[in-house]
C-alpha cells in the first residue's frame, strides 16, 4: 500500500512526524479521508477527531482542534490548536470546561464573549466524545 | 576624602543591591528555562504555520475576502499590538520595543494600541496615545488560551471596520544572546507579502475545501492566534534573557565598585591610625620633654 509524509503539529507539540498509509480528519462538512497522492488542497478542519492509519495498519487516534490540512506533493500537513490521545484527555477538566461554557452561555454576554465561550465548548465537546468512544475497553 | 563611616555605609548599599541583583538573576535564569521549553514546543508550529501559509498565500486565487488584500479606504484606522514586559530592570528590552513602536506611530498619531505588559501601558498612559485595551496579566504566562483572547479582540474590531490594518510589535531572538524589537503585520494579509523569490513552479491549481472563502475564513484567525502565542511566549523568553544579561552585568559591576570601595576604606583607615599614632607620638614627646625641663 503506497504511503505519504505526515506530520499533525498542535500549538505545544509535534504530535506526530512519519510515514503513514491515509489519515482521516474532520473536516467542516464531515469527516475527509486522505490517502497517498491525494490532489493538491487546502482543507479547513474543526474540533473533533483525526485518526492516522501507520505503515502497518495499525490506527493512533487522536482528538485534534480547529486549524487546517494542507496537501502538497505528496505530503500531508495538519496544523491545529490542540491534538491529543485520548488517553491524555483529562475527563474531568473537559467536563469543567464543557459545564462552564455552558454557563457563560446563558448569561448575557457580548457577541465576543459569545464567539470565546462557543469554541471553548466545542474542544470540551469534541475531547468528551472522543474519550468516551474509545476508552471503553 | 570621606571618613571611614561614610564609605562604610555606602559599601553596605551596595552590598545590599548586589543582593537583590544577584537574586534576580536567579530568577530570571529559572524563569528563562520554563520559557526556553516553552519556545522549542511551539517553535515548530510557528514555523511550520508561517512557512505553510506562506505556500498557501502564493497559490490562493483572487477572490473577495475581508481578510485579504488592501481595504480601500481614506484615513486608514491603524492598530498596534504592542508587547512589553510587565517590569523593567531588563536591559534594552522594553527600551527597543517602545522605541520601535514611537518610530511607527510618528508616522500615524492617531493609531489605537492595544497593549500587553505593564511598561508600555504606563509609557503610552502618559503620553495621550489612545489605548484600546491592556491585556492584564499576558506577558508573565503566555498561552494559547490567553492568545485566542487577544486574537478575538483584534477580529473584532476588524469586522467592526473599527480597525483596517493590525500590526504587532513584539521581540524576536536572533540567536541564544541577542534579541530585537520587531513589527509584522497581521491583518489584512496581503499576497505580495508572501510571494519569494523561490515560488516560481508553485502555480498548479489547489482545491479548497469546502471553499476558498470558508478555508480562509478558518485560518486567518488561526493564523493570527499561532502568530500572536508564538510572538507572545518569543517575547518572555527574550524578556527572561534580557533581564538575566542585565542583572548579571549589575553584579559585576557592584562587585567591581565593592572592591574600589574596600581599597579606599582602608586606605582611610590606615591613614587615621597613622594619624593618630603621630599624635600619640608627638604627645608623647611633648610630654617627655615637659617633665625634662621640669627637672
Amino acid at each position: 500500500m503506497s504511503t505519504f509524509e505526515l506530520s499533525v503539529i498542535a500549538t505545544n507539540r509535534t504530535f506526530y512526524k512519519g510515514i503513514c498509509r491515509q489519515v482521516v480528519v474532520s473536516s467542516t462538512d464531515g469527516l475527509l479521508g486522505i490517502m497517498a497522492n491525494h490532489e493538491r488542497a487546502v482543507v479547513a478542519i474543526v474540533e473533533g477527531e483525526t485518526r492516522i492509519q501507520l505503515e502497518d495498519g495499525e490506527w493512533i487516534t487522536a482528538v485534534t482542534g480547529i486549524g487546517y490540512v494542507q496537501i502538497q506533493d505528496n505530503k500531508v500537513l495538519i496544523i491545529v490548536d490542540f491534538a491529543e490521545k485520548p488517553e491524555e484527555v483529562d475527563e474531568r477538566m473537559a467536563q469543567q470546561a464543557l459545564e462552564e461554557a455552558q454557563e457563560e452561555m446563558r448569561q448575557k454576554q457580548s457577541l465576543m464573549e459569545f464567539h470565546i465561550s462557543q469554541a471553548k465548548m466545542a474542544r470540551a465537546m469534541a475531547r468528551l466524545s472522543v474519550k468516551k468512544k474509545y476508552s471503553g475497553f | 576624602m570621606a571618613n571611614t563611616k561614610e564609605i562604610k555605609s555606602r559599601i553596605h548599599s551596595v552590598q545590599d543591591t548586589m543582593k537583590i541583583t544577584k537574586a534576580m538573576h536567579m530568577i530570571s535564569s529559572s524563569k528563562l528555562k520554563k520559557a526556553k521549553k516553552e519556545m522549542k514546543d511551539s517553535s515548530e508550529y510557528f514555523k511550520t504555520l508561517q512557512k505553510s501559509i506562506a505556500e498557501i498565500f502564493q497559490n490562493v486565487p483572487d477572490i473577495e475576502n475581508e481578510y485579504l488584500g488592501h481595504k480601500d479606504v481614506e484615513d486608514k484606522k491603524v492598530g498596534y499590538l504592542i508587547v512589553t514586559a510587565d517590569k523593567g530592570l531588563a536591559g534594552g528590552y522594553n527600551h527597543n520595543v517602545i522605541k520601535l513602536s514611537q518610530k511607527e506611530l510618528s508616522k500615524n498619531p492617531d493609531a489605537t494600541l492595544l497593549l500587553v505588559g505593564q511598561v508600555g501601558r504606563s509609557y503610552f498612559g502618559k503620553r495621550n496615545y489612545t489605548i484600546d485595551k491592556f491585556f492584564r496579566y499576558t506577558a508573565q504566562n503566555p498561552t494559547i488560551h490567553k492568545a485566542r483572547v487577544i486574537c478575538e479582540e483584534i477580529m473584532l474590531r476588524y469586522k467592526e471596520n473599527k480597525l483596517d490594518e493590525v500590526y504587532m510589535i513584539y521581540t524576536n531572538e536572533i540567536n541564544g544572546l541577542e534579541d530585537e524589537a520587531r513589527i509584522q503585520k497581521l491583518l489584512p494579509l496581503e499576497k505580495s507579502d508572501f510571494v519569494t523569490e523561490e515560488a516560481d513552479d508553485n502555480d498548479w491549481e489547489m482545491t479548497y475545501m469546502p471553499s476558498a472563502q470558508d478555508v480562509l475564513n478558518s485560518i486567518v484567525p488561526n493564523y493570527v492566534t499561532g502568530f500572536v502565542y508564538g510572538a507572545l511566549v518569543m517575547s518572555y523568553a527574550c524578556e527572561q534573557n534580557d533581564r538575566m544579561i542585565a542583572m548579571d552585568a549589575a553584579t559585576e559591576n557592584a562587585k567591581e565598585m565593592l572592591a574600589t570601595l574596600s581599597v579606599e576604606y582602608n586606605r582611610v583607615r590606615q591613614a587615621a591610625i597613622t594619624q593618630e599614632i603621630t599624635e600619640i607620638i608627638a604627645g608623647a614627646k611633648a610630654q617627655k620633654r615637659k617633665k625634662k625641663a621640669d627637672e
